[in-house]
């Protein structure tokens, strides 16, 4: 292995971990769950700009926990493309199907430490554009691995996984980071506001390619719904072309069942 | 008139009755990092029927409720709630209507001598529910202490806690730096003043 793929390795590990204050992350996972028989649904509005294609995605997600420490999940995209590749109306996506298993889970008094490893496999059922959420044309197998500590004053959160292409696309390592800002002292009800400015980075091994994207947004936390707003753009965009995407922005939200 | 009253007089002794036959179900719940953890906990409790006043201080790590005494919810049912929504609970005591107090003892605190916690009982004087959880939260900080309850009715404070880790001075010089007067140990005059309104209750040799 090259010594820039130790480098970039390095990197993507530092990438791993997020800082997260209060509430859920905007683009990271975690591996806090809300006890058993409680549910998430979620939705956004995406834009993103790639090629001479402009790119609508609403993706409906739906997670579960069907115990306090395992999580399965849904998330059907659904895409609308203006440009030269248009489509009309809205089409579902590549349907994703995913679970999460907290595996480890130490409590002390305004603070948790926890650890879960999840898995999901995207299946091709949106129509083939080798665009990521409207169609890749192929499976993918995505597994990784999740810790976070969280305190009423400071959160870290890191992912690492991989995910794997039946066929067509390279495979690649992909890491997230993401680090709040609570605006406001953490109260019962909830009542929040806080920036996140998250970080996500994938790289092919096979093939050395590597993307590092930077986001800013800001989430509004009230009760059991949050107003996630977001804007991503690329940093580092060294993959292949129908992997590269301009700025995006996201506007979203989710209520807690 | 003369029904009008009377109906008016049986509401108010059901209320009374209604009010008087609630156990005071509080704990201690480890995990809690954000304000959403407290959201499911919450959630976790909703089935339980005729729960009221459901509050939880992120801060001080606690949660308390009031449930109909006829349910005669147990401190082993609280735990198993509170490890089902996600979280640990460490402490539980239940207060009920009838004076008696039952109590969840972790596995850590079975090694523990039965002799070496101390149970007090002594007045801190205070006002309203926010003086509760002030109260309470101040003296869980402390080490050594296995629970407390401020009963806003009586107010007076019961304690049980290791008298080789923090004595009944050192908590009641807590619970008046914080501004409430307690037997030896008085609240300063800024700290009092500081207080909420609602919280400012008479002081014995003030105007």
């Amino acid at each position: 292995m090259k010594n820039q793929h130790y480098i970039l390795l390095v990197i993507m590990s530092l990438f791993a971990f997020s800082a997260m204050a209060q509430g859920p992350p905007i683009r990271t996972d975690k591996p806090i769950m809300l006890g058993a028989n409680k549910g998430t649904i979620r939705t956004y509005y995406q834009y993103f700009k790639h090629a001479d294609n402009h790119y609508h995605i609403v993706p409906l997600m739906f997670e579960y926990n069907v115990k306090s420490n395992l999580e399965l999940g849904i998330e059907i995209p659904f895409a609308s493309v203006t440009g030269f590749d248009r489509r009309e109306g809205m089409k579902p996506g590549d349907i994703m199907l995913k679970a999460k298993y907290q595996f480890l889970r130490k409590d002390k008094m305004g603070q948790t430490f926890r650890m879960a490893v999840k898995a999901s496999e995207m299946f091709p059922t949106g129509r083939p554009s080798e665009v990521p959420h409207v169609g890749m044309g192929a499976f993918q197998t995505y597994v990784g691995a999740l810790a976070g500590f969280e305190s009423l004053k400071y959160g870290i959160v890191g992912e690492l996984g991989y995910n794997h292409f039946s066929e067509i696309h390279p495979n690649y390592l992909e890491s997230r980071m993401s680090f709040g800002i609570p605006l406001k002292k953490p109260v019962y009800p909830v009542n929040q506001v806080t920036l996140y400015f998250e970080y996500e980075a994938r790289w092919m091994p096979t093939t050395d390619d590597h993307a590092v994207y930077a986001a800013q947004g800001i989430q509004f936390a009230f009760r059991s719904y949050t107003i996630d707003l977001s804007l991503q753009v690329p940093l580092v965009e060294k993959v292949p072309v129908h992997f590269t995407r301009d700025i995006a922005v996201l506007i979203g939200g989710r209520f807690i069942l | 008139m003369r029904n009008i009253i009377v109906l008016v007089f049986a509401l108010g002794m059901s209320l009374q009755i209604s009010a008087q036959s609630r156990d005071t179900i509080r704990a201690k719940v480890d995990g809690m990092g954000c304000p959403f953890c407290a959201n499911g906990l919450e959630k976790a409790f909703r089935n339980v029927e005729g729960i009221r006043q459901f509050n939880i201080d992120l801060e001080g790590g606690t949660m308390q409720f009031l449930v109909p005494s006829e349910t005669n919810y147990t401190p082993e049912q609280v735990v198993k709630t509170v490890d089902k929504a996600g979280y640990t609970a460490t402490k539980v005591s239940i207060h009920r209507a009838n004076g008696k107090i039952d109590e969840y003892k972790p596995a850590a605190a079975v090694t523990a001598s039965a002799e070496k916690y101390k149970e007090s009982i002594f007045p801190v004087a205070g006002n309203c529910g926010m003086c509760k959880t002030r109260i309470e939260s101040a003296v869980n900080e402390l080490p050594g202490i296995f629970f407390a309850f401020w009963n806003q009715e009586t107010e007076k404070l019961h304690v049980r806690f290791d008298e080789e880790k923090i004595t009944q001075l050192q908590i009641e010089q807590k619970v008046a730096s914080v501004g409430h007067d307690t037997p030896n140990v008085k609240a300063d005059k800024e700290v009092y003043e500081k207080l909420h309104g609602c919280c400012q209750y008479d002081r014995k040799g003030e105007e």
